[in-house]
């Protein structure tokens, strides 16, 4: 398990960044960190990796404070894919750029480029594994990115904001793909996102920040149904649910069933207007 | 409009006791490089460092961090004292023999030596001194007020921006080859750090082009207003010249102390 216990961390200057958090993720798990800009969601992703130290309290990993853990054993269970693909690819092709991380944790050449391969597949880029980073497009890049750190085989992953800059069927993708890793690898995930209508289909819980605080965290139904709480860290609702808030309040159409997916919205003006039972 | 020295929080001059008024210290400055450059003189350079420490002292820096932001001038230095000694001369002080090779000091070498440490200490502690309690575009708002040609002030916006570049690029890729073991143990760290050489040139040079592209749709060339340029206030002059009489002081006693 992947922790912060009371967490706090100001950079130099400024009046908060993360103030006495408590978050956990454990392995096989999605946990969606939210909260408008500023927040200090990629603080505290930083502070999850051990690349910020806490002035205040401990992250871990597995009970043991990662400042104890040796860095290579560290970044070798806990990864991150950063919000820019361009602060993390710093090799000129792709295949050398997934090799990267490989070459450090001294394995045979020939097993290094299938793994790269292979990771590079995973991720649909195997095609453009030669090809200059440079005439890559942005999703493209993002892909080498996830690529780069899935290839070390991390038990933890932190993606900083992985959908930002895709298209609206790259990010579903992006995500289908993180939940498949999730799934076949029982990799843990921490998300930092802006994208409130992918959480209820790809997370299973989700932490809202707010001005360096997390004001409320616990599986994705409960969150938003604290909608208050939501709109007060300058979010919003899924807008498949904002949609039945909507009908409901100004339309005086009859209460359903909360929805924040559209299969659950379906199924609950299904049920309102006597199509299914 | 009037510009004014506004200290802010986010710099060091912000947090300084007592903030220096930039014509002041960058006419000082200015003078103090071209007599330190054009003079050899050992208790010159002694003279000027000692007024340009204390006066940053005064001023509400700790040694520590003085000493910190010196370390890369302090490392050329005793790199530079080092070389010349051992190397450049004919009077040797002593020899030592270390499996069959003879190392040789020479008196010479010792000076030049010392002299040239001293020439860049005190050089950099000038430019430190401009640095730390002038902000860039206080700087800028001085070569306008100075009437320096446009392009020369673009181009130091863009020398000053460019070194940024290199340092945020440098950050970046060191973060990125951390997170993937770069750093883990000695030869790893030496591959890593001569990677993050090879593409940081490459990568700040992709980062340039678009930055000019981003300057050039605003129009930069024809037009680049940091701040307007000001009146050269009275208060001003007589700082200047007191500053500068301080400095022929600290010089004058530096050349009685080597008669």
């Amino acid at each position: 398990m992947l922790s912060l216990e009371g967490v706090s961390f100001r950079y130099h200057g400024q009046a908060f960044s993360v103030e006495n958090v408590h978050l956990e993720v454990r392995r096989g798990e999605v946990l969606a960190l939210v909260g408008a800009n500023g927040s200090g969601k990629t603080t505290l992703l930083k502070l999850l990796i051990g690349l910020l130290k806490p002035q205040r309290g401990e992250a871990t990993l597995d009970g043991v404070p990662l400042q104890k853990i040796p860095e290579r054993e560290l970044f070798s269970r806990v990864s991150m894919v950063f919000q820019d693909p361009e602060d993390q690819i710093f090799m000129p092709t792709p295949l050398e750029d997934v090799g990267f991380g490989l070459v450090n944790q001294v394995i045979d050449h020939k097993e290094i480029y299938d793994i790269a391969i292979q990771a590079l597949a995973s991720v649909g880029m195997e095609g453009k594994s030669t090809v200059p980073v440079r005439n890559l497009s942005h999703g493209e890049k993002k892909r080498v990115a996830l690529a780069g750190v899935l290839a070390m085989r991390p038990q933890y992953l932190l993606l900083d904001e992985p959908t930002a800059g895709l298209d609206p069927m790259g990010s579903y993708r992006f995500m289908e793909l993180l939940c498949h890793l999730k799934t076949e690898q029982g990799m843990g995930m921490v998300v930092a996102t802006h994208d409130m209508d992918m959480i209820p289909v790809f997370c299973d819980r989700m932490a809202v920040l707010s001005k360096g605080t997390c004001i409320i965290q616990g599986p994705v139904k409960e969150v938003f149904s604290r909608k208050e709480l939501i709109r007060q860290a300058d979010l919003r609702l899924p807008r498949v649910t904002h949609l039945l808030e909507i009908l409901s309040q100004k339309d005086g159409f009859p209460d359903c069933d909360p929805a924040l997916t559209i299969g659950q919205a379906r199924r609950s003006l299904r049920r309102v207007i006597g199509l299914e039972g | 409009m009037e510009s004014t020295f506004h200290p802010s929080e986010a710099t060091f001059t912000g947090r300084l006791a007592r903030p220096a008024r930039p014509g002041t210290v960058i006419i000082f400055v200015l003078a103090g490089l071209t007599l330190v450059l054009s003079r050899p003189r050992l208790p010159l350079y002694l003279a000027v460092s000692f007024f340009c420490v204390c006066f940053l002292l005064a001023a509400g820096m700790g040694i520590l961090h003085l000493l910190r932001r010196l370390s890369a001038p302090l490392a050329i230095s005793g790199a530079l004292l080092v070389l010349q000694a051992f190397s450049r001369g004919d009077e040797a002080i002593f020899n030592l023999r270390v499996w069959g090779i003879t190392i040789s000091l020479y008196r010479e070498g010792l000076h030049t030596g010392v002299l040239l440490a001293c020439r860049v200490i005190c050089a950099c502690l000038l430019l430190a001194f401009l640095g730390f309690l002038v902000p860039v575009q206080e700087f800028l708002v001085f070569l306008r007020t100075m009437k320096v040609p446009e392009i020369f002030i673009i181009i130091s916006l863009m020398v000053y921006r460019f070194s940024g570049l290199i340092l945020e690029e440098a950050a970046r890729i060191r973060e990125a080859q951390r997170l993937r073991l770069g750093y883990a143990g000695f030869t790893r760290g030496v591959r890593s750090v001569s990677l993050l050489g090879a593409c940081l040139f490459l990568r700040v040079n992709d980062r340039s082009e678009r930055i000019y592209e981003a300057a050039r749709t605003r129009e930069v060339g024809t037009s680049l207003p940091p701040r307007t340029p000001r009146k050269w206030s009275m208060k001003e002059s007589r700082e200047a010249s007191l500053y500068l009489l301080a400095l022929l002081v600290f010089a004058a006693a530096g050349w009685m102390i080597r008669a």
